[in-house]
């Protein structure tokens, strides 16, 4: 049996009075890689956003409806959403350092789940980083101004640092559309193995990444959820008009 | 570390437990009040500064001159000396600095723009050491509107070169470009294309230099300014009474019987400011 | 007028506003020491090493190193004062005020921008000053009343610096920052205000500058007393504002009248050194 560890019940979202995802219903499974894809505008980043609530920081944001981790609402009006975001991570679509050194990056998320001890952020900074496929890379120049690497190697860092904290879930928000094809692909191959030991939800927009590596996928258009499957099986047999149009290349 | 912790447990607030949810609510809420009260401190300056004058307004206050030390009379001469000072010194720098902004737009020149930094940082009063030995001394313009008036021009010069400068530099480089593409030459964009696009920033920023001139008076003690006028000026090279100079005559050397004249002479100048600025800002507003 | 005349013509305005500028700072720099000259020929080390400025008295002396000092003084403590209050409003605007709460705050500091240095000086004078002698303070013009003074006068531009600094580093940085867990004020102050530190840094700079230049507020509320302050409530003079109280009165081409040019190229100097500071920043920035 699966574990369905976040669920969707009837979310709306809206920025002021637009609406951004309509009467959305899903469940993602524990450990399993779920691919959110469609045409840029159908709120498969809104929907995204919404799973660790940083679409709180937008002003005018609004939501309608539920989503469970854990079998609980996180907006309910008792949930800690610092809490929140510590369990559910998020990697962004342009990468995002710090403007720090590599190791404080990563030192930042760590001291901020309590861990105070040198040895142990020492520890934890090259696991992350070695998780991350990057450690061989810097290794040598941890003080290194994280804004000097490459875009490739930035968006690596970012990956390190989201997981330094240990999460459960990583989210990731098209996060190779603004690398060159080999970053992505190595990016690819590190997200394929984070699988194991995390949840992860990634925005697409590239067909090919999300036949790659996820095992679900969702299509959106428009705010709703169109069609959700197993990725083979909605690839192969799109039972929705518009899902055909997309993979088709009729819509983008 | 994650098997062990129930995240039900951890996620829920419950009454005050939570750890980041009230750090983060104390935060917020001192800096909110940090803020409000100095708005609030602002804004009793403003009411401190405009109130108490608004009664020794009439119209002798706007018409007469000062009369028996300072006791009686009006503030006229000054508001005339500030109106033409004001006039004066913004026809001579707003076409100035517009040449300027322009310069430092379109010309790629590294040490213009170090110039115009410079100037914008000088201290008032050592303009208005300068004005004194060069207008009032060497070209003789002695105690004058006219030396006031080019002194003023040139502390705001830098004000709206810099405004003329940020808006014309972001206008995008394809509009310059179609017009070289219909053959004009460089001039010709700039002036013809450029210059009435930024139309609304030079108003903008016009009555923000105004604003500026009119509140001046370091500068104008040094060079245009005297404290009391016994005729209005007749001439550019006659000496002028403003309002900030005459507040700051009336400050420094009279006591509590030219008070009631200093506090109209405040209020006058505020109820100018916030004007002349809302003025600016409405412009603004327009372009935005 | 034809084309190519008129073309002559404004490449000629152009080139006259040019020189205008550039001829303005040399002249000033050429101004003020062809006109201190006399005082650095005549009084020569004593202008910076003597604390005695006695102008009018016979024989005169004529030592700014107090006043120097003051400047000085007065600049540094008034960025100290004014700058953590500007930085605590800068974050609150930028990072919890509602956007017409923001607008609203912003516009009052802009209003405040605006309101000439002689008003801010005689309410504080009118309301402020009678409080400090119904308190006992001998001086009820001094530092103190000179820096609340320059408080309201820099709060503004410094503000307004700062928030647009921090209003300047992308949302996606704050935002990673946030999906790490961290509340907000850390992530303002430990991300953005990092990502934001030239334009912070500059923001203290110019605010430090304009407390340098400022003439009538420490004029009317500093006291007048040409002598480095022991406490906060003891009055003092600084080198602008010897300039615009005494200058009026004194004789043109006479030594006081050399050595207050003196203490204006010092004041220029030390104006110029900020700005360079200031481009450096910037500068830095950029790459």
């Amino acid at each position: 049996m699966s574990d369905v560890i976040i669920e969707v019940k009837n979310f709306n979202a809206y920025y002021a009075d637009k609406k951004a995802v309509k009467d959305a219903n899903l469940k993602i499974e524990k450990n399993k890689i779920t691919a959110i894809m469609g045409p840029s505008g159908c709120g498969k980043s809104t929907l995204l956003r919404s799973i660790n609530r940083i679409n709180d920081l937008v002003p005018e944001f609004r939501t309608e409806g539920e989503i469970l981790f854990h079998d609980r609402n996180i907006y309910d009006r008792e949930t800690d959403v610092y809490s929140l975001r510590r369990r559910i991570g998020m990697v962004f679509q342009r990468p995002t350092p710090f403007p720090m050194s590599i190791f404080d990056n990563i030192a930042y998320g760590l001291k901020l789940i309590g861990v105070t001890e040198k040895k142990e952020i020492k520890e934890k900074v090259r696991w992350s980083l070695e998780k991350a496929a990057l450690w061989e890379e810097v290794k040598d120049e941890l003080d290194k101004s994280a804004l000097k690497l490459s875009g490739g190697q930035q968006q690596r860092l970012c990956i390190a640092r989201a997981i330094a904290i240990e999460p459960e879930v990583i989210l990731f928000d098209e996060p190779t559309s603004a690398l060159d094809p080999v970053s992505t692909q190595k990016i690819e191959g590190l997200i394929e193995e984070l699988a194991e030991e995390f949840t992860i939800i990634i925005v697409t927009h590239n067909i090919g990444q999300a036949a790659r590596i996820s095992d679900y996928t969702l299509f959106m258009y428009q705010g709703e959820i169109v069609e959700q499957n197993e990725t083979t099986k909605i690839l192969r047999n799109p039972t929705h008009e518009v899902t055909q149009q997309y993979l088709s290349g009729k819509i983008g | 570390m994650n098997e062990n912790t129930n995240f039900s447990q951890e996620v829920t607030k419950r009454a005050r437990k939570s750890n980041s949810v009230n750090k983060g609510m104390r935060s917020k809420v001192t800096l909110r009040v940090i803020t409000y009260i100095f708005a609030a401190l602002i804004l009793s300056l403003f009411l401190l500064a405009l109130i108490p004058g608004i009664r020794y307004w009439n119209l002798d206050f706007f018409t007469q001159a000062p009369s028996n030390g300072m006791t009686s009379g009006g503030i006229f001469p000054a508001l005339l000396g500030s109106i033409l000072l004001t006039l004066l010194s913004l026809a001579i720098a707003i076409p100035l600095g517009i040449l300027l902004g322009i310069v430092l737009s379109e010309y790629n020149l590294e040490y213009i723009r170090f110039v115009v930094t410079i100037l914008s940082g000088i201290p008032s009063v050592v303009y208005g050491l300068f004005g004194l030995g060069l207008f009032c001394i060497t070209l003789g313009m002695r105690t004058s509107i006219l030396a006031g008036a080019l002194t003023l021009a040139l502390m705001v010069l830098p004000v709206i070169s810099s405004s003329v400068y940020e808006t014309m530099h972001a206008i995008p480089r394809e509009l310059r470009e179609a017009a070289y593409a219909l053959g004009a030459r460089k001039s010709e964009v700039i002036f013809e294309m450029l210059v009435p696009s930024v139309k609304r920033s030079i108003l903008t920023v016009s009555f923000v230099a105004a604003g500026r001139a009119i509140g001046e008076t370091a500068p104008l003690i040094l060079t245009a300014a005297v404290f009391y006028a016994t005729n209005l000026p007749t001439s550019l090279l006659s000496p002028v009474m403003t309002l900030p100079t005459h507040l700051y005559f009336l400050s420094a050397s009279y006591g509590e019987s030219a008070r009631w004249m200093a506090q109209g002479t405040t209020s006058v100048l505020i109820l100018f400011v916030i004007v002349v600025y809302t003025i600016a800002f409405a412009f603004r507003r327009e372009r935005k | 007028m034809n084309r190519s005349t008129k073309d002559t013509l404004r490449k000629t305005l152009l080139t006259v506003s040019s020189l205008i500028a550039i001829s303005a700072v040399f002249g000033i720099y050429i101004y003020l020491i062809k006109e201190s000259y006399s005082a650095f020929q005549q009084v020569g080390a004593e202008l910076f090493v003597s604390d005695q400025w006695y102008p009018v008295w016979d024989p005169p002396e004529f030592g700014m190193r107090a006043m120097i000092i003051n400047s000085l003084m007065v600049t540094l403590l008034g960025s100290l004062i004014v700058v953590p209050f500007s930085y605590l409003i800068a974050i609150y605007l930028h990072g919890y005020a509602k956007p017409r709460e923001k607008e609203m705050i912003r516009r009052i500091f802009e209003y405040l921008a605006g309101v000439p240095s002689v008003v801010i000086a005689f309410v504080l004078l009118t309301f402020v000053s009678p409080l400090f002698a119904q308190v006992g303070i001998y001086s009820p013009q001094n530092l103190l009343l000179a820096l609340i003074g320059l408080f309201f006068l820099t709060i503004p531009i410094c503000t307004t610096l700062i928030l647009e600094s921090l209003d300047s580093v992308p949302k996606q940085v704050e935002e990673a920052s946030a999906a790490l867990g961290a509340i907000e004020f850390r992530t303002y102050t430990r991300v953005t205000s990092k990502a934001a530190l030239p334009g912070i840094m500059n923001a203290i700079v110019l605010t430090a500058n304009r407390i340098v230049g400022e003439t009538i507020v420490v004029l009317l509320l500093g006291g007048g007393a040409a002598m480095i302050p022991q406490k906060l409530t003891d009055p003092m003079k600084t080198l602008t504002a010897a300039i615009a109280s005494e200058m009026p009165e004194t004789a043109k081409g006479s030594l006081h009248y050399s050595s207050l040019f003196a203490a204006g190229l010092v004041l220029i100097l030390f104006s110029t050194l900020f700005e360079v500071v200031s481009i450096a920043i910037l500068r830095r920035n950029k790459r």
